[in-house]
């Protein structure tokens, strides 16, 4: 319990690093005043770490699935970019703008694939000129094994209701006028925390020795892709935000 | 009828199918011999005159072509159709006809050898070859020359056989012939079948069987012998085109590198820049990106490969409906611990390896064998789907309803609308450029034909029947390899090939009592002298002047 304790303050810690330090700087301000926003954006994304670690607790009865739910969701790239920009969570005119409209069957369904394709999924964020970083998806490559784990497990145990979730985001997603430029994906981040850390708890229950040596291959590639993160978000980033600064969508 | 009577039936209309669907117009669908495909054939026409290539290669076994090394096996198994039939378009494809017609069957007897005694075994291997029978993706492969449907049928083939050895250990020898003879039928075959055969190898406990191990390495190293000398003599016979359309070969990661570097500032230490930014990690990503490519649902179900002439109007390579059975099928495979499953996870993995080391992806072509996984994932899908016992009924009669919907919008598009409306990916106009040159050409002392897009040498070599030896002696080439790494003929007889060349400048100083052809794609749109050939919807294919 004290462990448990000891670690979500240790997240908590984190969070409170990765989201107020440098904040003014990292990315650049683009002449909008947008600080105060900005620092409203970081609490709010605290509290949303929170947040995620009492509903899963409460839904799933797991102190560990909780706590692992919400490490990952704390070191996700698109939590990190937008808990450190002005996000759609504290400034409703985003909102609006992507308010789902009717469209086509066909877009409907080819938008929605472009939203699961691997490439979204991992090596490209398309909201580049809303605040994405564009060499990061929404996981880290590594985590993709443990994911998919997460999806066959959850439909196993016919606990689907995360997966619904974030079909149902998906879809409503593929049906803003800004799609691709939609950073409402946002809301998706939890759901993806929950279904990758279940399916890390899956593999690190396996005792099969094969399982735990790619377990921890995994787990050192994790490390170098986050340290990849923050020095691309640290040093690429800032380069990248001020090159385009006029074509992105204000306030950041 | 009994179960097995039963089988074979449903098992003889699946491949009556398959046959109707694969050799119906043959000639005309797809509309054109594409390059490619006309190139074997001209060369399968010249070895069965001379026994040597266009080049005068005595029975290669590489095929130099246009410079880029065609693996010879498909162009070897047309010489006898070429010899029955003649030179014709259905000659050059009669091949992939029947190797396609073939790996249906194959595909029923793997899936059935490999999932014996289990519940539904019969059913899912009837359903796996019917899946594959009307498979957008396989008619459209099997019905042209394009070397991955002979070389899939040497691979399942192969597979079935070395499989059927654990039984009567004389198979052994022909799986590991016919797994051999694979990696002359496509550059891709040279990675996936030696794993195929790791694999095998370890499923079939072979290690310990020393005596038979040994027996069919060596009918396979004397298979691939031949491939090995040419190799030592010319390291292009292997690897030849694969080098060039290599993802370590594309300078777009290079680039990247050196963009990300110059970025870190020159105050960065060298060291942390290089643990940041090197070749390994950013190869990594982009082999990942490129191998999860081809499972992306845009790729499968809607859009399909965008690369000349592999585009089926409208749809992708995949039903959309296989969609959903893939899903379900992957969902049963792992659930349900089938023996099959580590045989089709491993197939559909090595099969997408190849073409995640290239550069242009996503790739139907190169990835052509993920065909069969896809096949059995989703006739297992199907299966599962079907027997559904609330309602059970219900279930078949939508997914029949669906899946008909979905073949009836396939062949509509690719047995109509294709050869009418999208003939231009086919390289269609050339023939009838021949057939003109040939009817009122006679008069010209030169024939002048813009070869900067395309090999149009080799469709007047092959439709004028041109003697291969002749040309063997008379063709006049540099050998330099263009942008794209391909060779030209610069001419033969009174046919000359410019690969340089803008008609607009040289118009006003023509060659004297020549005739000049050139692709309207070209000229400018206001240029409308000249004489047309058109494509079958009435827009202009080439010009005549």
């Amino acid at each position: 319990m004290i462990k448990r304790r000891l670690l979500l303050f240790l997240v908590i810690l984190f969070n409170l690093i990765i989201k107020f330090w440098r904040l003014g700087i990292i990315p650049p301000l683009l002449g909008d005043n947008s600080l105060a926003l900005r620092f409203l954006s970081a609490i709010v994304s605290l509290f949303f770490t929170l947040l995620i670690y009492l509903l899963v607790r409460k839904i799933y009865h797991s102190s560990k699935l909780s706590l692992l739910s919400v490490i990952l969701f704390s070191i996700l790239p698109q939590t990190v970019i937008e808990g450190r920009i002005v996000s759609i969570l504290v400034y409703p005119p985003f909102w609006i703008e992507n308010i789902p409209r009717s469209v086509s069957l066909f877009k409907l369904i080819s938008n929605f694939f472009t939203l699961i394709s691997f490439n979204m999924l991992l090596f490209n964020n398309t909201t580049f000129y809303w605040g994405g970083i564009r060499d990061f998806g929404v996981i880290y490559l590594s985590l993709l094994p443990f994911f998919i784990t997460g999806v066959f497990v959850f439909t196993l145990q016919k606990k689907i209701t995360p997966l619904i979730l974030l079909m149902i985001i998906f879809l409503l997603i593929s049906m803003s006028p800004k799609f691709p430029e939609n950073r409402t994906v946002l809301l998706s981040i939890p759901l993806f925390s929950l279904i990758i850390a279940k399916g890390i708890l899956n593999f690190w229950q396996n005792k099969n020795i094969h399982i735990r040596f790619i377990s921890i291959l995994l787990f050192i590639f994790l490390f170098y892709e986050l340290i990849q993160f923050f020095h691309f978000y640290t040093i690429h980033y800032p380069r990248q935000v001020t090159d385009f600064s006029d074509n992105i969508v204000k306030p950041f | 009828m009994s179960r097995l009577n039963k089988s074979l039936f449903f098992l003889l209309l699946i491949i009556f199918l398959a046959i109707l669907l694969r050799l119906y117009n043959l000639g005309s669908i797809p509309p054109s011999l594409y390059s490619d495909e006309i190139s074997q054939g001209y060369n399968a026409y010249s070895l069965l005159k001379t026994a040597r290539d266009e080049h005068g290669a005595f029975l290669p076994v590489s095929l130099r072509s246009f410079g880029d090394w065609k693996p010879p096996l498909a162009t070897y198994l047309m010489i006898p159709a070429i010899y029955l039939l003649g030179l014709n378009e259905t000659s050059v494809r009669i091949p992939s006809v029947i190797s396609g017609i073939l790996t249906v069957l194959f595909a029923h007897l793997v899936v059935r050898l490999l999932s014996a005694g289990r519940k539904g075994a019969e059913k899912i291997s009837l359903l796996s070859a019917f899946i594959l029978a009307v498979s957008p993706w396989h008619i459209l492969q099997s019905r042209a020359a394009m070397l991955v449907a002979v070389a899939l049928f040497f691979l399942i083939s192969g597979i079935f056989f070395f499989i059927k050895g654990e039984k009567h250990q004389k198979y052994y020898y022909l799986g590991m012939f016919l797994l051999a003879l694979s990696v002359y039928a496509y550059y891709g075959m040279r990675v996936i079948a030696p794993l195929v055969l790791l694999y095998l190898v370890i499923r079939q406990k072979l290690y310990s069987k020393f005596k038979i191990l040994l027996i069919s390495a060596a009918f396979g190293f004397i298979t691939i012998l031949p491939l090995l000398i040419a190799f030592s003599r010319n390291p292009d016979v292997l690897f030849g085109r694969a080098k060039t359309v290599s993802v370590f070969y594309d300078q777009g990661t290079n680039l990247r590198l050196w963009e990300l570097t110059t970025q870190d500032g020159l105050n960065a230490n060298p060291l942390i820049t290089r643990f940041f930014h090197n070749r390994p990690y950013l190869y990594l990503k982009k082999i990942a990106a490129n191998f999860l490519v081809h499972f992306e649902g845009n790729y499968l179900f809607f859009e399909g490969d965008k690369a000349l002439p592999f585009p089926i109007p409208g749809m992708g390579i995949l039903y959309f409906l296989d969609g959903i059975f893939i899903v379900v099928g992957l969902f049963i495979l792992f659930k349900n611990d089938l023996p099959i499953k580590n045989f089709i996870a491993l197939t559909l993995f090595i099969a997408v390896v190849p073409a995640a080391l290239t550069f242009m992806v996503p790739s139907s072509n190169r990835t052509f064998n993920a065909v069969f996984p896809l096949s059995v994932l989703s006739a297992l899908g199907l299966y599962a789907l079907s027997r559904n016992k609330s309602c059970r009924n219900a279930v078949i009669l939508i997914l029949t309803v669906a899946y008909i919907s979905g073949f009836a919008y396939f062949t509509n598009m690719y047995y109509l609308l294709l050869p009418n409306q999208f003939a231009q990916n086919w390289n269609y106009g050339w023939r009838e450029a021949v057939k003109y040159v040939r009817d009122r050409g006679a008069k010209y002392d030169n024939i002048v034909v813009s070869s900067v897009n395309g090999m149009p040498y080799v469709y007047f070599l092959f439709y004028n029947k041109y003697d291969p030896a002749t040309f063997q002696k008379k063709a006049v080439r540099n050998y330099a390899a263009d942008r794209f790494g391909f060779e030209h003929v610069d001419s033969f007889d009174r046919f000359i090939f410019p690969n340089e060349f803008d008609f607009m400048s040289a118009k006003d100083n023509k060659l004297k009592n020549s005739l000049y052809i050139v692709p309207k794609a070209e000229l400018p749109p206001q240029e409308t002298s000249g004489i047309d050939i058109n494509y079958p919807n009435a827009k202009t294919a080439l010009k005549i002047f």
